[in-house]
């Protein structure tokens, strides 16, 4: 629902100038993903989007092995889209996500709640830690937490690159504001050389985990990845109270290799679907000038790309 | 989200900035368009006042003519003669000057001449010539002038007043 503010700006948008609007910026191990979004009243328009591959190792498992190569290849982007702001998802694989439950306090209380258990869920010190939390029941919290070297070393290849960060925000929340569920499902993301899979439930990521295995390993052999997948609903509908795993859906290009999708269901004796990036985004009748497949790779871009 | 302080105020800075300068162009643009909108109306006033301002003299034109030059011929004269006489009504006349030093004569004063003068700073001078029999009835008549309000000053000579008896004076009185 519309806060009065958002039908506010809905009616008398700010000037670009003010509202800085701004590409969702995905930077995978395998590739960079940009997208850029024109708002019409409230639905969006793809105004550009570019995909440049990355060299093996420049990013390894989230981390930036080196600034200075990562920002050449961001300038190319900024180059290509004429981008100034964006907004950068942050890897999963790097990230620390856990539930807390929170006894009843003021909200503002909250954040000083969640320092004081930092320190038995994130394996580094409270005090180089970023984090940010999403309420998914009363008084039970999702907390998702950064190294804040990580965070700065992803700012400064942006800075290098001449880009300006209005934000980071994590791949499962990305995905979350582009696709749109309110069930406890699993989305699976497959990129070339890794699988990120997270539990959703009430629109808040509560599980997450990225194996080693992305496209170039279902090629060879779909049950690897499979495998996986099973792992993590058997885990999560063990220790899960209530909120079993009702729906799998499956995102990246892969998803559309031959076979999969009925492959994970036969397998997993649930409901899997291709998810779609573009629902509630685009307006109904629109075309999206990305090709489907493609469009499976931009699921965090995108969700980067309309936050506003 | 998920920012470093440090960017979060540099984002702050920049947007801020950026605020400070959509408000100079909100109020420069406020500016001109009043300015524009104002305009018509200046025009309108400004072409009125020009208008009056002509009619105006036109009606000073027609003024001037022959009879109304002799019309103010003639009332410049009756202006001057009532001023005049104004000016002599609040004067002190001679009848009331006599009147009043007369009225304050006392025993053994006589007097033999008067002698009233206007002075251009619009005063009255009068001398008093006369006999006194006794230096102090001269000294009172003096006195009694000089309690009068609308005198100024009173100029005896010293050597007026030299006899006891049977003095010869001349003063001089000077009214407001």
């Amino acid at each position: 629902m519309l806060t009065h503010r958002s039908k506010f700006f809905a009616i008398f948008p700010p000037p670009d100038v003010l509202a800085m609007p701004s590409a969702g910026l995905h930077i995978s191990d395998d590739a960079i993903r940009a997208i850029f979004f024109k708002k019409n009243h409230s639905h969006y328009s793809v105004n550009s989007f570019f995909e440049r591959a990355l060299p093996k190792g420049l990013i390894d498992g989230g981390i930036i092995t080196n600034e200075n190569a990562l920002a050449q290849e961001l300038k190319k982007v900024k180059e290509k889209m004429g981008l100034t702001f964006v907004r950068v998802a942050l890897p999963e694989s790097r990230m620390y996500l856990f539930t807390v439950d929170v006894p009843n306090m003021r909200e503002d209380a909250v954040r000083g709640y969640i320092e004081t258990k930092l320190e038995e869920n994130v394996p580094i010190p409270p005090a180089e830690v970023i984090f940010e939390f999403d309420t998914y029941e009363k008084n039970k919290i999702s907390v998702s937490a950064f190294s804040e070297k990580l965070i700065q070393s992803y700012l400064s290849a942006c800075t290098l690159a001449g880009l300006t960060v209005l934000g980071f925000d994590t791949e499962p929340r990305c995905l979350l504001r582009a696709l749109n569920t309110e069930k406890t499902v699993l989305y699976v993301d497959i990129s070339d050389r890794n699988t990120s899979m997270y539990v959703v439930s009430s629109r808040v990521a509560l599980f997450s985990s990225t194996i080693p295995f992305g496209a170039e390993a279902i090629a060879q052999s779909m049950s690897v990845v499979t495998d996986e997948i099973g792992k993590v609903v058997s885990y999560w509908n063990a220790h899960a109270e209530k909120n079993s795993i009702t729906q799998i859906y499956v995102l990246g290009r892969a998803a559309e290799s031959a076979g999969f999708v009925e492959y994970v269901k036969k397998t997993l004796n649930l409901p899997v679907s291709i998810a779609n990036v573009w629902e509630g985004i685009l307006e109904k009748e629109s075309v999206p000038p990305i090709t489907r497949s493609d469009a499976l790779n931009y699921g965090v871009a995108i969700g980067l790309g309309i936050k506003e | 989200m998920f920012l470093p302080p440090t960017q979060k105020k540099e984002l702050r800075k920049e947007y801020i900035i950026r605020l400070s300068i959509v408000g100079m162009c909100v109020v420069l643009v406020i500016a001109i368009s009043v300015s524009v909108f104002m305009l018509p109306a200046y025009f309108s006033v400004r072409s009125q006042y020009i208008i009056a301002q002509s009619q105006l003299d036109a009606i000073n034109t027609k003024a001037v003519s022959p009879e109304t030059k002799e019309i103010e011929v003639q009332v410049k004269a009756i202006n001057d003669i009532s001023n005049k006489f104004y000016e002599n009504l609040y004067r002190l006349g001679i009848v009331s000057v006599v009147g009043n030093i007369t009225g304050t004569v006392p025993a053994g004063i006589k007097i033999v001449q008067f002698e009233y003068t206007y002075t251009a700073s619009s005063t009255v001078d009068v001398r008093i010539t006369g006999r006194a029999d006794t230096r102090d009835a001269l000294v009172l008549f003096k006195k009694n002038i000089e309690q009068k309000e609308f005198v100024q000053k009173i100029e005896l000579p010293v050597s007026d007043l030299a006899k006891s008896s049977d003095l010869t004076f001349q003063m001089k009185v000077v009214f407001k």
